[in-house]
């Protein structure tokens, strides 16, 4: 594959931009760069693959057939700033690897990890699927159309506006999705997981000691499921979708819009329908969702369950 | 060090294609501008720059030579891709016919060829490139011209 | 003087290395031989010839290359220890003078191309330069940094370890709300069950990076999860409970 690069800018900028204060303060030395690839035609950008353990990333699509990649470092002083590296790699297949290193090996001065920091600014092809990896950083991707994965340590993520497939990871930062159409994973250990406008085939959402609330959900799969935290889903039960929620200590409150036929059957300590009519089956409770004579194979399937809490289950005009 | 680069790339970039040939050339030019400059901390300054740079090429060529084997099949194609000579030369055809009988020279010739005759350096800078004493690279110069004129027949005007 | 030996002279000749008589005495043999003055002849156009060779340019390419190799290297050696960057400086002190070159290492960096950033207000803004048709990378930038104590690198180091070792705790945590179930099972349940624990303990365990270990303790944390919430145990008992296929 020909790319051609262009190193557009180099210069020194205030230490803005959207470092959020670490590493910035005043007396500090920062580097500004950007740096613009373009694709040969009929060769188009396919993959970025990004890891920046030193700050943020934020990726958003554009218009064009080029990557933009714009960096801030900061550091205590330009010796430091020299340790820290962003390499950019575009791979012949059509993937482009982008990461950041602070690594000098084992004869330079220590300096703490809050001392240091680059952030990231890419702008992508619509149609480039991200790989991206921070630490304690944020990781934003915004309007692209072919899916990814995230993963980050501590650090939030924030997806809005994306399609395609979809998985993103964390152990403890709050992840929100919004405005996702496709196939969707997101797991995390210790955070929260927020989920605001979602269609697609699938969505799959996992959390240990954090809660998952998800609002105007409409995915025609969907599994949640959680250790310890709360499950909150508000949305639309999809013809002949599935849904199962689950969770072993977490209560499960779940509110759906239908216009179609299904069953829902749910188990907890304590099981609510909110009036509905409920046929008791073993622990099962189970309920029919709307009025039409019920042929199984094409309806709606729903199961809630929590081992050691509640289920609240409702259907909402 | 873009400066260097352009300084010195037709210098290091034809040296190594009248040595290897036109396949490899910019593999080994590569390498050796990649060497100047990660060596360039390391260079002594107790020869010219330029020495330095010409003595890594011949090397690299050789032992780029070495590698893929002593000798090499030229193909019609990388004769055809030969520059054509300049205007200048009374015998239109002869660059390209002499490009070509270089590539089937031994290397040894091919290096003491390109940089007395080619580059115009003298005996002292080619010995010093190439290790030797002055005496056997004017030797090697002579052997070397004697077989270019077998393989290329007559070419000077006949009086 | 005979043939023989003016023609031994001849390229000293030619290139005005002979003086005084020496060089009088090969003149006075060209003139009377027109074998050796048809020599002299073609090795002076020969030489005129080799002199007149057009300067070769290389394709735009080669600095681009140029460029991708050395920020390779850097990469390289910064994942290289100090003794081994000591030994290739000296290496590379020596080298030039060495009739054959080590490449060893250059091979190696050639399947790596980096682009490092370099950022320096002082380099040339604005330049475009074309990028060759590039091989595929057969090798990634090496993965295992340098960690220094009390520096960033080590900071990053243990973060990922602590990572991973989250993603095992929210595994593991698990296992006795599962166990508990398994009275119930059929012995097939059970020997599925515990094939797959074990399974994956011993991938994480055998994973080759700290990446594929978090993600086979994720898949462990929803298999468990799965079987502690739902008694879901077996791929037959996911169908059963209505879900069409496993993440």
């Amino acid at each position: 594959m020909k790319v051609a690069i262009t190193l557009a800018a180099l210069c020194c900028v205030p230490a803005l931009a959207f470092a959020d204060g670490r590493g910035s303060g005043s007396g500090d030395a920062v580097q500004h760069a950007v740096i613009e690839i373009k694709p040969v035609p009929g060769h188009p950008f396919k993959e970025l693959a990004i890891e920046n353990p030193l700050g943020d990333i934020r990726v958003e699509g554009h218009d064009g057939d080029g990557i933009t990649v714009e960096t801030w470092k900061f550091g205590p002083d330009e010796d430091v700033l020299d340790r820290l590296r962003v390499s950019l790699v575009p791979n012949p297949d059509g993937t482009v690897h982008l990461m950041t290193t602070a690594d000098g090996g084992r004869e330079v001065k220590p300096v703490s990890r809050s001392a240091v920091r680059i952030d990231v600014v890419i702008h992508a092809p619509r149609n480039t699927r991200i790989d991206a990896g921070v630490s304690s950083g944020k990781l934003i991707m915004a309007n692209l159309d072919a899916g990814g994965e995230l993963d980050t340590s501590s650090g939030p993520i924030q997806v809005n506006n994306v399609s395609g497939e979809l998985v993103t990871h964390t152990v403890s930062g709050k992840t929100s999705i919004a405005q996702a159409f496709g196939s969707i994973d997101a797991a995390t250990v210790s955070s929260d997981l927020v989920l605001d406008t979602i269609g697609g085939d699938r969505l799959v959402a996992s959390a240990s000691k954090g809660q998952i609330d998800g609002r105007r959900v409409r995915s025609r799969e969907i599994e949640l499921t959680t250790t310890d935290g709360r499950i909150s889903l508000e949305g639309e039960l999809a013809l002949t979708g599935h849904m199962v929620i689950s969770s072993l200590h977490g209560d499960i409150d779940v509110r759906l819009r239908s216009h179609g036929v299904g069953t829902v059957r749910a188990r907890g300590v304590k099981v609510d329908f909110g009036g509905m009519p409920v046929v008791r089956q073993g622990d099962w409770a189970m309920a029919t969702i709307g009025h039409a004579p019920m042929p199984m194979t094409a309806a709606a399937m729903v199961e809630l369950q929590s081992r050691f809490a509640n289920v609240q289950f409702a259907i909402v005009q | 060090m873009e400066m260097l680069y352009h300084q010195f790339k037709r210098r290091v970039f034809g040296m190594a294609h009248r040595i290897v040939g036109p396949n490899d050339a910019e593999e080994v030019a590569q390498e050796v501008f990649v060497r100047v400059f990660r060596g360039l901390a390391a260079f002594r300054g107790d020869s010219a720059l330029s020495t330095w740079i010409y003595r890594l090429t011949v090397n690299a060529s050789l032992s780029h030579l070495a590698r893929r084997g002593r000798r090499q099949e030229v193909s019609d194609e990388s004769l055809a891709e030969v520059a054509a000579p300049p205007e200048t030369t009374r015998d239109p055809g002869l660059a390209s016919r002499i490009e070509a009988a270089l590539q089937t020279l031994p290397p040894g010739y091919r290096a003491i060829l390109v940089l007395h005759d080619v580059e115009g350096l003298s005996h002292e800078e080619c010995a010093s490139i190439l290790e030797c004493r002055v005496g056997t690279c004017k030797s090697q110069l002579h052997k070397a011209r004697a077989r270019m004129r077998e393989l290329l027949g007559p070419i000077g005007e006949r009086s | 003087m005979i043939c023989e030996d003016a023609r031994a002279k001849l390229t000293a000749y030619l290139d005005g290395e002979l003086e005084g008589d020496r060089g009088s005495a090969i003149r006075g043999h060209l003139r009377g031989c027109e074998m050796c003055r048809n020599l002299a002849t073609d090795e002076a156009a020969l030489r005129d010839g080799l002199r007149a060779l057009p300067p070769l340019d290389p394709p735009h390419s080669l600095w681009t290359n140029i460029q991708h190799r050395l920020a390779a290297e850097e990469v390289a050696d910064s994942d290289r220890p100090a003794w081994r960057r000591a030994l290739a400086r000296f290496a590379a002190r020596w080298r030039p003078l060495a009739p054959q070159f080590a490449l060893g290492s250059a091979a190696l960096a050639a399947a790596v191309f980096v682009l490092a950033l370099r950022y320096r207000a002082s380099e040339p803004a604005g330049t475009t330069f074309a990028m060759p048709a590039l091989p595929p990378i057969q090798q990634q930038v090496a993965t295992a940094p340098t960690t220094i104590d009390g520096d960033v690198t080590a900071e990053l180091a243990a973060d990922t370890a602590r990572k991973t070792a989250s993603y095992r705790q929210a595994a593991e945590e698990l296992v006795s709300f599962a166990v508990a179930k398994r009275d119930s099972w059929t012995d097939d349940r059970k020997a599925v069950f515990d094939g797959k624990l074990a399974s994956f303990r011993k991938d994480a365990a055998a994973a080759p990076t700290e990446r594929a270990r978090d993600k086979i303790y994720r898949q462990m944390r929803t298999y468990l999860q799965d079987v502690a919430i739902r008694d879901v145990v077996t791929a037959n008992d996911r169908k059963l409970a209505g879900t069409r296929g496993a993440p």
